[in-house]
């Protein structure tokens, strides 16, 4: 029995950044919104405090603040002819649940794509020739540029608060920042975070080679700071216990400390937790969205109906709730056609050891989540890749986060796995250590897609989402090139040993490497290879706006983040000031 | 399996005082290096602390509950 709820302006899927500011956004503008979240409602107090909050085995090992995958796991295969099987526990990615979503565990790395990244199929044509890339790669343009966007990244990072030194404000390059970033119209709202002893030895190393070390910019706070919606937030401590975990000290920029105090007093937004959303309903013609279904904590089944959707919850859950419910075209990757599920790309990472002698003490455990430093000199398309054989590209950088011991414990390659000289050199080697991360784009190919799996469902009865991927050879290349270069640094460094390891396949579901899972609801230009528009809305159903990293047509070099912020303010904009001024087609197909 | 015993929180019965964590030099459930963060190579002195124990200084009601495991 299905209870019809009271029909509202917006019914909104998620409640993380995107649904927080999407919903602050329009219930100030004077539409009646409900917020759906399927987790639970959770605030910095009393939710988050120590000494509680830091527990490694609870938050980092059993993954307390991860979607249930008992209830509602992802299946993974490497190529389609295997079968796929649900992830049971989560390793490579962490989708988080609950209000404030995957961000309240983010480590607040807060970067802009650049303008290359918004146009990356012309862009590489022109400048390689059309020949360069491998046919099997679906790389294309965003149909929005860096310009059109930098007002809204401006806004973005004014809101969280970020930290970091600007490289390059109105076309004229700043000393201390990073050289190679698109034009800003300004500074970053507060200046960068105090640095770690990894990152001061990685800057002076890759400066000695001629590269461009700068902060990292991160929204864990260097100093207090009173956001544009007059929010307060505090400085970062350094504790050590950043992602994976909620912050304790209001330091890290999440909903619950940027806009959820503004959003929850505004009698035009309700928050319902624990809703389940089920599906998107259609008009019969399946051109009109009039609404959700939804299922709440006590298993009771509710329809809520609403003149505009929003889906903005985490990548991989948008691209299921669109093939749920029928909105848009699922991508068939034999014939190449449809749009619901194409382009599925990740991150490609790498690292490299770097093993010291006893006498320098790194003290790997001080650390916020953002606070390393780094070159973005091989990163996307800043350097020369003709003859290469690739494109893309990462950044390299002394990011380290932390010194948790069950995950962070670093030996040379030779060591065994076990036993007394394990031990031995667990000891020798835990505090005279510094890592880097090659962090690599994704590029997207043909067989690597999402759908819904056929075999496995979720405790509500629906489809779970099936996810085909392995590594293309470009990106395997890209690794292997950007982790020889991070080697150099090592050595220049003055490390007794260092030890590359770049990311090879197949890809593995059992190891961490990142949470940036994206596409699957490709914005474009062209709806045979995009599921929404350039304003981020579906071309199929012009009432549904989809807003996600499941939006990128392919990742780039860095955190998707800053960049995700950037579009869900683009969408804001031309959904207060286009679309429900005049509701319909916002770009004719 | 035996290294989350190993080196996870003494509250969860293994890592006996704390062994685990004073072999290699993690000092536990610290919440602040703030003031440490910057001064690069110098050695973290303090006792580790565990869970157990409450870094904002209030006793547990249960004074069965020793501060130290």
């Amino acid at each position: 029995m299905t209870e019809r709820l009271k029909e509202v302006d917006v019914v909104i899927i998620g409640v993380g950044m995107v649904g927080s500011i999407v919903g602050k956004e329009l219930a100030a503008a004077g539409y009646k919104v409900v917020g759906l979240e399927r987790g639970q409602a959770r605030y910095t107090a009393p939710d988050f405090q120590g000494p509680a909050i830091h527990d490694e085995l609870r938050f980092d090992i059993r993954k307390a603040l991860m979607q249930d995958n008992t209830r509602e796991p992802v299946t993974f295969r490497n190529h389609g002819s295997e079968r796929a099987l649900p992830i049971r526990r989560w390793e490579s990615f962490l989708p988080g649940t609950g209000l404030g979503g995957s961000m309240v565990h983010w480590n607040g790395q807060t970067y802009r794509f650049q303008a290359n990244d918004f146009e990356l199929a012309t862009r590489t044509r022109q400048r390689y020739g059309k020949d360069f890339l491998d046919p099997n790669l679906t790389i294309q343009d965003w149909g929005v540029t860096y310009d059109e966007l930098e007002p809204h990244f401006d806004r973005f990072e004014y809101l969280l608060g970020t930290s970091g030194k600007a490289g390059n404000i109105k076309g004229k390059i700043q000393p201390g920042g990073d050289p190679h970033e698109s034009s800003r119209s300004r500074d970053y709202p507060t200046p960068p975070m105090k640095e770690h002893f990894q990152g001061a030895m990685f800057r002076k190393a890759a400066t000695s080679l001629g590269y461009h070390p700068f902060p990292q910019p991160s929204s864990n706070l260097s100093q207090p700071y009173s956001n544009p919606e007059g929010v307060k937030l505090n400085a970062c401590v350094f504790c050590g216990f950043c992602e994976r975990y909620a912050c304790e000290h209001y330091a890290k920029a999440v909903p619950q400390t940027v806009i959820l105090p503004v959003l929850l007093k505004n009698p035009n937004f309700e928050l319902r937790t624990g809703c389940q959303v089920q599906r998107i309903n259609l008009d019969s013609a399946k051109k009109k969205a009039t609404g959700v279904t939804y299922i709440d904590a006590a298993g009771r089944e509710f329809e809520q109906p609403a003149s505009l959707v929003i889906t903005a919850s985490f990548a991989l859950n948008n691209v299921r709730m669109l093939l749920l419910s029928g909105v848009g075209k699922p991508y068939d990757p034999n014939t190449g056609k449809g749009v619901v599920g194409r382009n599925y790309a990740y991150q490609t990472m790498s690292s490299v050891s770097c093993f010291f002698d006893e006498d320098v003490i790194i003290n790997p455990f001080m650390a916020s989540g953002a606070s390393g430093t780094l070159i973005n000199d091989f990163a996307g398309d800043n350097f020369d890749h003709g003859g290469l054989g690739f494109i893309g590209g990462s950044f390299i950088g002394a990011v380290n986060t932390n010194g948790r011991p069950i995950q962070y414990h670093p030996v040379p390659p030779d060591t065994p796995p076990w036993g007394k000289a394990w031990k031995q050199a667990v000891v020798k080697h835990y505090n005279h250590t510094v890592q880097f991360s090659c962090h690599g784009s994704s590029i997207a190919q043909r067989q690597n897609y999402l759908d819904l799996d056929p075999t496995y469902r979720d405790a509500w009865g629906q489809p779970l989402l099936r996810m085909t991927f392995d590594f293309p050879e470009n990106d395997l290349k890209m690794a292997a090139y950007v982790t020889a270069k991070a080697v150099e640094i090592g050595k220049a460094m003055g490390a007794k040993q260092v030890v590359g390891s770049p990311r090879k396949g197949p890809y593995t579901t059992q190891q961490y490497q990142t949470t940036h899972n994206t596409g699957g609801t490709v914005m474009g230009n062209d709806p045979s290879t995009s599921v929404v528009n350039r304003y981020l809305q579906s071309w199929d159903v012009p009432n549904v706006f989809v807003i996600g990293a499941s939006n990128y047509p392919q990742n780039a070099s860095w955190n998707p983040t800053g960049t995700l912020g950037a579009l869900t303010y683009w969408a804001v904009d031309a959904l207060k000031n286009k679309y429900l001024k005049n509701p319909g087609r916002l770009v004719s197909a | 399996m035996t290294i989350e015993g190993f080196f996870s929180d003494p509250a969860y019965g293994g890592n006996r005082d704390m062994v685990a964590w004073r072999m290699i030099g993690f000092p536990g459930a610290y919440a602040d290096y703030y003031d440490a963060i910057d001064r690069h190579g110098v050695k973290f002195e303090r006792e580790p602390m565990s869970l157990a124990e409450d870094s904002r200084g209030h006793l547990h009601a249960d004074p069965n509950i020793p501060a130290h495991l």
